[in-house]
Formats: C-alpha cells, sequence, structure tokens
C-alpha cells in the first residue's frame, strides 16, 4: 500500500472516529422539475428544544449549509412558499453529510391569511383579564411564576396575592371556590400549563344579581384553565438522592375536577 | 407539442406565489407619558392607529406607512411616525441585495441588504395557529451628542410561512415576523393577502446617497 494512502486512511480514522465534532450537514434544495429554489428557509431544530435553533437560507443555486453538534439530534425542516415542506431527522451520532430536498408544490393557492393576535390584557369594567400565553414562556412550572410575570401582581412569601397593592380574597377556579378560596394552596400547586386566562375581578360578589347593588370589598383571581386542562392532577412527588425506593414526602396530591367541586351554598 | 405547452405554463405557476401584501399594526406603543404633554398623549394615540404594509413580488420589496397625503401635514402623525413607529419607507432588493430607504425629508439612502445577526432563542410561543421563534438583534447607534448606545430588537418569526420579506429594515429570519418590538412600537402581522399576478414595485429612481455619508450629513445639521 502506498504512503500516501496509508496516510489518507489513518487521517480518515481520526476524523470519523472523532466524537463531538462540529459535522457540515449540507445540500441542495429543488422542486420536481430540479430547478434550485432560491430563499427557501432551512432550520436545523435541536429536538429537546434546549438550545436555540439554526437557519440557513437557500442561495441561488438553492444551496444550504449547517455546522452541526453530532452528539445532539436534530430536525431539519424545509419550508418554501406554494410548496409542501420537509423534514429530515438526523439522529446523534450523525457524520457529515449531503442531504438534498426535492420538494412538491402542495397544489393549492394561498389567498389570503389573517393572523388572529390575542390580546394580552382586557380590561372591562371590574375585571381585568390576563391571557396567559402572553406572558409564559413555558418554562413555568407552578402558577405562581405565572403570576409573578403579570403586570401589578405580586406574590408573597406566605402565598397572599396582591393586585396593584390590593390583596385577592377569594381565589376561584372555573368560577368556584377553590378550597375555601384561600390563595396559597392554589399559587403553589396548580401547574402552570393548565392556565388559559386569569381574571382580577373587583368589588366580586359570589351572586351575580346582587353585583349590580352590593358595595362588596372583595377582590377575587378567577383562573380559567385550557379546554383540555380542566382537570388535573397536581401537588409534587419527590424522590430522594439516592434513589432506593422511598419517595419521599407527597405533602399533597389531588385531582381536580370542576364538576365535582361543591357548588356554591344558597 | 405538449412539452411546449408546458413550457409556457410552467413560469406562470412559478411566479403566482410570489407576492402579496401584508399589513402590519401597531398593537402596543411602550412610553412613560410622564409630562403628560398634550402632543405626545395624542402622538401615542395617533402611532396605536397606524398600519403599515409590507409589499412583495419577486424578490422584492417595499414597506411603507398606510396614510395617504392628506395626513402627511398633521403635526402629531409626523411626530408619532418619527418618534415611535417608522417615518420612513423601505425597499429591499434580495436579488442585488441593495436596500433603499427614503426619508421623511426625500433622500434615498441606499445601503447593502446584508442578513442580521439576528441571535436566535429556544422560546416559543403560538401566534394563533403558528409556532413561533424568538429572535433578537442588538445594535449599537450613535446620537447627535457623539454618545452610543445599544437598543435590542425582538421578533417573533413564523417558520411555517416562509416568506422571506421583512418588515422595515430587516432581514435575514427565516420566516415571516409577525410581532416585531422595535423601540416602543410593538408591530403585529393582521394579515397577509397572496397575489396571483406580480404587484408592481417601483423602485425609487433618483440620486442616492450612502447611510453613512447621509449619518454624518444628519449630524452637522
Amino acid at each position: 500500500m502506498p504512503s500516501c494512502v496509508r496516510f489518507f486512511l489513518f487521517v480518515m480514522l481520526f476524523t470519523t472516529s472523532s466524537g463531538s465534532l462540529a459535522q457540515t450537514v449540507a445540500g441542495k434544495v429543488m422542486d420536481k422539475q430540479a430547478k434550485p429554489l432560491d430563499f427557501a428557509n432551512v432550520m436545523a431544530i435541536e429536538t429537546t428544544g434546549s438550545t436555540p435553533p439554526m437557519f440557513s437560507t437557500t442561495s441561488a443555486d438553492g444551496k444550504y449549509t449547517f455546522e452541526l453538534d453530532n452528539t445532539k439530534s436534530y430536525e431539519i425542516r424545509v419550508s418554501y412558499i406554494g410548496f409542501i415542506g420537509q423534514t429530515h431527522l438526523l439522529e446523534a451520532g450523525f457524520q457529515s453529510m449531503s442531504h438534498n430536498f426535492v420538494l412538491e408544490s402542495s397544489g393549492e393557492l394561498l389567498d389570503e391569511i389573517v393572523i388572529a393576535h390575542a390580546k394580552p390584557v382586557d380590561v372591562r369594567k371590574d375585571t381585568i383579564t390576563f391571557n396567559v400565553a402572553s406572558f409564559a414562556n413555558g418554562t413555568e412550572l407552578k402558577m405562581k411564576e405565572i403570576l409573578e410575570k403579570l403586570p401589578g401582581v405580586e406574590v408573597g412569601k406566605n402565598g397572599t396575592v396582591t393586585v396593584n397593592g390590593k390583596t385577592v380574597t377569594q381565589l376561584l377556579v372555573e368560577g368556584n371556590l377553590f378550597f375555601g378560596g384561600g390563595s396559597k394552596l392554589a399559587v403553589e400547586n396548580i401547574p402552570a400549563d393548565a392556565l388559559d386566562k386569569i381574571e382580577i375581578i373587583d368589588h366580586f360578589s359570589q351572586d351575580g344579581f346582587m353585583k349590580q347593588v352590593s358595595d362588596s370589598e372583595e377582590l377575587a383571581l378567577n383562573v380559567k384553565l385550557k379546554e383540555d386542562k380542566k382537570d388535573f392532577v397536581f401537588g409534587d412527588v419527590r424522590t430522594n438522592e439516592k434513589n432506593d425506593g422511598f419517595v419521599v414526602g407527597c405533602p399533597f396530591q389531588a385531582v381536580l375536577d370542576p364538576e365535582c367541586q361543591s357548588p356554591p351554598l344558597f | 407539442m405538449r412539452t411546449l405547452l408546458l413550457l409556457v405554463v410552467f413560469p406562470v405557476i412559478c411566479a403566482a406565489q410570489n407576492s402579496g401584501k401584508i399589513t402590519y399594526s401597531i398593537s402596543d406603543i411602550d412610553f412613560d407619558n410622564k409630562s403628560k404633554n398634550a402632543d405626545i398623549e395624542t402622538s401615542v394615540a395617533s402611532a396605536k392607529s397606524q398600519t403599515f404594509t409590507l409589499e412583495f413580488s419577486d424578490n422584492l420589496s417595499h414597506f411603507f406607512y398606510n396614510g395617504g397625503m392628506d395626513s402627511a401635514d398633521d403635526f402629531p402623525t409626523k411626530l408619532a411616525r418619527a418618534s415611535f413607529t417608522s417615518a420612513s419607507d423601505y425597499y429591499q432588493d434580495k436579488t442585488k441585495k441593495l436596500q433603499i430607504e427614503t426619508t421623511s425629508d426625500g433622500t434615498l439612502v441606499q445601503k447593502n441588504l446584508e442578513p442580521l445577526k439576528w441571535q436566535l432563542t429556544s422560546d416559543t410561543k403560538k401566534i394563533d395557529k403558528y409556532q413561533c421563534y424568538k429572535a433578537t438583534y442588538t445594535y449599537t447607534f450613535t446620537t447627535r451628542a457623539q454618545k452610543t448606545g445599544t437598543r435590542t430588537v425582538v421578533a417573533w418569526f413564523a417558520p411555517e410561512l416562509p416568506f422571506p420579506y421583512d418588515p422595515k429594515a430587516y432581514s435575514g429570519l427565516p420566516g415571516l415576523i409577525l410581532e416585531l418590538k422595535d423601540g416602543a412600537a410593538t408591530y403585529l402581522a393582521t394579515k397577509i393577502a397572496i397575489s396571483e399576478k406580480a404587484l408592481p414595485i417601483d423602485w425609487p429612481r433618483g440620486k442616492t446617497i450612502n447611510e453613512q455619508d447621509y449619518l454624518e450629513k444628519i449630524n452637522k445639521q
């Protein structure tokens, strides 16, 4: 074997076996007639979502290129107006490679797209409604963390909630008193991802009919849940560090089903 | 004969989905008017009612204020555009990689259109049914008093809407910007009208000045 070939194989051995080096993933985006698509969007999305996505826009000859860390898995997504998008999955451990995308025309002609933006805050008479999705970033675990992000809302150490300096006296879930209306239990236990809207109702009265005439000093916080999260298990399950089979500290476990809650007393 | 027919039809299909108009509305002006100045009050209100259009056709785009000529002399509107929203129109040419800004005094400021160094984050949120990613872009600027500062722009873009056009002087995100926080103003894309015919975009003609010279000229005044 000539020495130059041996040297080449030797180099190859190192470059291919090296663990977490950045690998080049490149290719072309084209249509079925093999015409390159320029300005196509190509995104490399890390599958766990823990690192920000990367993107590349195809050049005039349809080429894209990425430098990706092969200890992670990625989804390479291609999209182009008027064509059906495609996804190519790269499992961890991939090598430098070339992947071409041949996109098919979606056949449908788009006409008009209207984008409905949810209002973050809506103030109506005595009620302020916060649209939770406008304030949350998805990393919150409990309702407390959401409340702290709402403007004018503060959560005290003992679980009391104040809105513009005024303390919340009634805590409701879907219009029903939540375990007696105390806020501590709710803010520390209701999972953040179940929340849809938070309503702050001033001069609150349980009896809707009396509301017009009563001059109540009650400030209520009503939690509206997402359609698919109307009944949820809440509370924490914790295991100890050694994980020797014991489940430690399970202070509170409950299932909330709005229909099972006691109706308001008359 | 059949191939000839195909050749004729094909370019038409290609061009069909490449032009349209995107409407941007101002949803919020993040400005604390401490002095309670009445002029500022009305210009904040004016800014909130403004809408802008991003028109695009075959790699050309034009971002402009939907005001019309009659409101051009209205002082609160002018003030609102200069201080909160956008006082200029922007033309971008993706193939020639050029941008022309037509400023309120009619100057044509030309610069090279480079994709901006956006910082993508893993924050996502849903706007309507579109999964949007958050991207930020930080730039430095020099004030008239020769002080430098930095400003961060936040954009939420939707990869599912792969229109390669951007509002204002921005460029380079892999998807349409549905929400943009630029200075005090929050822009929301509210409507996308796609047209089957190519829209004529009148690329500005006249004497242009490059960005560097323009900034020097402004600072001298």
